[in-house]
Order: structure tokens, then C-alpha cells, then sequence
């Protein structure tokens, strides 16, 4: 619930930014930065992201109980996906027999990283 | 025998009278509240609904992540810049629709609702001819299923399941936002929104800013995976 009226005026910004944002998305697409092209595609997503919330969205202008309800719905979202990709990214750590590792017949060694 | 003269609707006063809020809040500004933070609830639970196929795609991306650039390649990198083009503009003429709102001009926000459903149609309108263009070229997964590169054909079709899946979840909400800014646009032409009440235009906003939102994480994850 905004608590000021936004002017048309920062809505055509806003909307500037975002367009400019998607031309540098794009233009990002054509060069080869390696392993760094999707932290620059996803860097540029969450900045439009975070426009359309701020501003279209007008929770720059509400009440703190708005931000945490705004807020609270994206913290799930990466606490969901860190804790699965914890997951994930060590089993190759335990090498391509970690399921020997834990429902092996004899003792269970801990496995070093790889 | 019923009074023919009645109307069979609850009667709704009009606008400039309907200031009143609903009967279980204090005022306008508490109701307006309470229908904000239940928006805000309904689409966190809506992050995490598209979550869940987020969390699924990263993944298999970082398992596959060759066959997923592969899979990139086919689909059409101008178009989905278009769908994200077409998507801001569509925003943008709902949030004039609020500040019309805000301001009380009925011509300008029926104006404004009517073209955000107009250029969010348009959307749906090119996103089905990419779908088109997909099964003309099989790669809609299924039997038909082909694909002529070096990635083994059975990781990219993953990718096309996924593709399919949250583009499709994704244009079913487009749809769903394009009868609701349309429905709202022939509500506004009414008169039914006046400058004490335009709750409706205001929540039916955050729905489609949201939407831009998804779309804007999911342009740059199937569009342009790998540099071309």
C-alpha cells in the first residue's frame, strides 16, 4: 500500500532503465565472458527485477510490513535452492562410489574431496 | 411474484458515494492495507510455486550444461528479447492504469487497462508462433522428439521439457492477467473505480508486474545460455 502517489514521471524512467537494462542483456549475449556470461545475465535480471518491485510494483513507497512480505517469498527461493545445490555440487566430492560409502558391507571410511 | 421493477443484483451505489469500506474493517485504509498484504502473501507463495521448476533447472543446467546451450541455440534469441520488450511496455501502461486511478480520470485508465491487455495479448500471440516454429522443427519432447546437433538428444530434450513447462506455466498466467486487465478495463468504462476505490486496479497491478518479473529471470535462462 504506497503511502504517496507515484508521478507518472517515475514510472517512465523506471521503464527507460528497464529497456536499457534488456538492450544490455542482449548485447552482453554477444561476447564471450566465459564462465562470467550468466553472472552478468542473472546480475542484470535480479537489477530489473528489483526495479519492477521498487517502483511498478511501489513497494519502495509502503509499509515495512509490505517489504517483509515482498522480500520474505525470494529469501525461501534461495535458501531452497543453496541448501539443494549443497546438495548436489559435494556428491561428486565423495567420487563416483559414494553410494558404496554409506551402504557399503564393510566400515564406512569418510571420503576425502576430490 | 417477484417485482419485475427490482434489479436482480445487490444495488451498488455509485461511485462518488461508495467510500465506505467493508463491513470487517475500521476504514478505507485498513482494507486497502489488508488487500495488499493478502496480494503480497499470494505471490510469495507464487515464487515459490515457479521455485520449484527454478530449483529443477539449475540443477540439470549444472549437470548438462553443454546439451542446455545446445537446446539455447534453437530457440529464437530476438524473439524472446521482443516477448521481454513487449512484457515492459505492457507494465508499464498498468502502472499509468494506477496513477489514472489515483487521479480519478475514467477515460485514461480504461485507456490504460485496455492497451496493457491489447499488448499483453500480443505476447501470447508471438510466444505461440515460437511454439509453433518448435513443433514445425520437433522439438516439442515426445516421440516426435529430433535433434540434429553434437549434444546427445535425449539432455537437450530435457531442456525442452523444462523450456515448455515454465514458458507454458508462464503464459498461462499471461492469459489469466489479459482477461483480468480486460475484464478491469470494461469495469473501469463502468465507472465501478472512483478515487476512494480502486483497490482492484492496484492488486490486479502487482499480478502483472509479477508476471513481468518471472518473465525476466526466465529470458536470460533459455534464451541466452551460452554466447552466440
Amino acid at each position: 500500500m504506497p503511502t504517496e502517489t507515484v508521478q507518472p514521471k517515475t514510472y517512465l524512467k523506471t521503464f527507460a532503465l528497464l529497456m536499457a537494462l534488456l538492450a544490455l542483456t542482449v548485447g552482453a549475449n554477444f561476447i564471450n565472458l566465459g564462465p562470467f556470461n550468466v553472472a552478468v545475465a542473472m546480475l542484470i535480471s535480479v537489477a530489473k527485477a528489483a526495479l519492477i518491485l521498487l517502483f511498478f510494483m511501489e513497494v519502495r513507497y509502503s509499509p515495512p510490513l509490505v517489504w517483509l512480505f515482498a522480500t520474505a517469498g525470494f529469501v525461501w527461493l534461495v535458501l531452497m535452492l543453496v541448501i539443494m545445490l549443497s546438495d548436489y555440487y559435494t556428491r561428486n566430492w565423495i567420487g563416483p562410489d559414494w553410494r558404496d560409502a554409506t551402504g557399503g558391507r564393510n566400515h564406512v571410511e569418510f571420503a576425502k574431496p576430490r | 411474484m417477484p417485482d419485475a421493477t427490482l434489479p436482480l443484483v445487490a444495488f451498488e451505489p455509485p461511485p462518488e458515494q461508495r467510500t465506505a469500506p467493508a463491513h470487517q474493517f475500521d476504514d478505507m485504509a485498513q482494507q486497502t492495507e489488508a488487500a495488499h498484504l493478502g496480494m503480497w502473501l499470494f505471490l510469495s507463495t507464487e515464487i515459490l510455486f515457479f521455485g520449484g521448476l527454478f530449483a529443477a533447472y539449475t540443477v540439470y543446467r549444472v549437470t548438462w550444461p553443454r546439451a542446455f546451450a545446445a537446446g539455447s541455440h534453437e530457440l529464437m534469441m530476438w524473439a524472446g528479447a521482443a516477448d521481454t520488450a513487449i512484457l515492459l511496455v505492457s507494465s508499464f501502461f498498468v502502472a499509468l492504469a494506477v496513477h489514472a486511478a489515483q487521479t480519478g480520470s475514467r477515460r485514461l485508465l480504461t485507456f490504460c487497462l485496455l492497451t496493457a491487455a491489447g499488448i499483453g495479448a500480443c505476447f501470447l500471440v508471438l510466444h505461440g508462433y515460437e511454439y509453433y516454429r518448435d513443433f514445425a522443427e520437433h522439438h516439442v519432447p515426445g516421440k516426435g522428439f529430433r535433434f540434429e546437433g553434437s549434444a546427445p538428444d535425449n539432455k537437450v530434450q530435457l531442456f525442452f521439457i523444462l523450456y515448455f513447462c515454465m514458458t507454458g506455466l508462464h503464459s498461462l498466467h499471461v492469459i489469466i492477467g489479459v482477461a483480468m486487465l480486460a475484464i478491469m478495463a470494461f469495469q473501469a468504462n463502468r465507472g465501478k473505480f472512483s478515487t476512494h476505490y480502486y483497490n482492484p486496479v492496484e492488486i490486479g497491478g502487482l499480478y502483472w508486474h509479477f508476471v513481468d518479473t518471472v518473465w525476466v529471470f526466465l529470458f536470460p535462462l533459455f534464451y541466452l545460455i551460452s554466447p552466440r
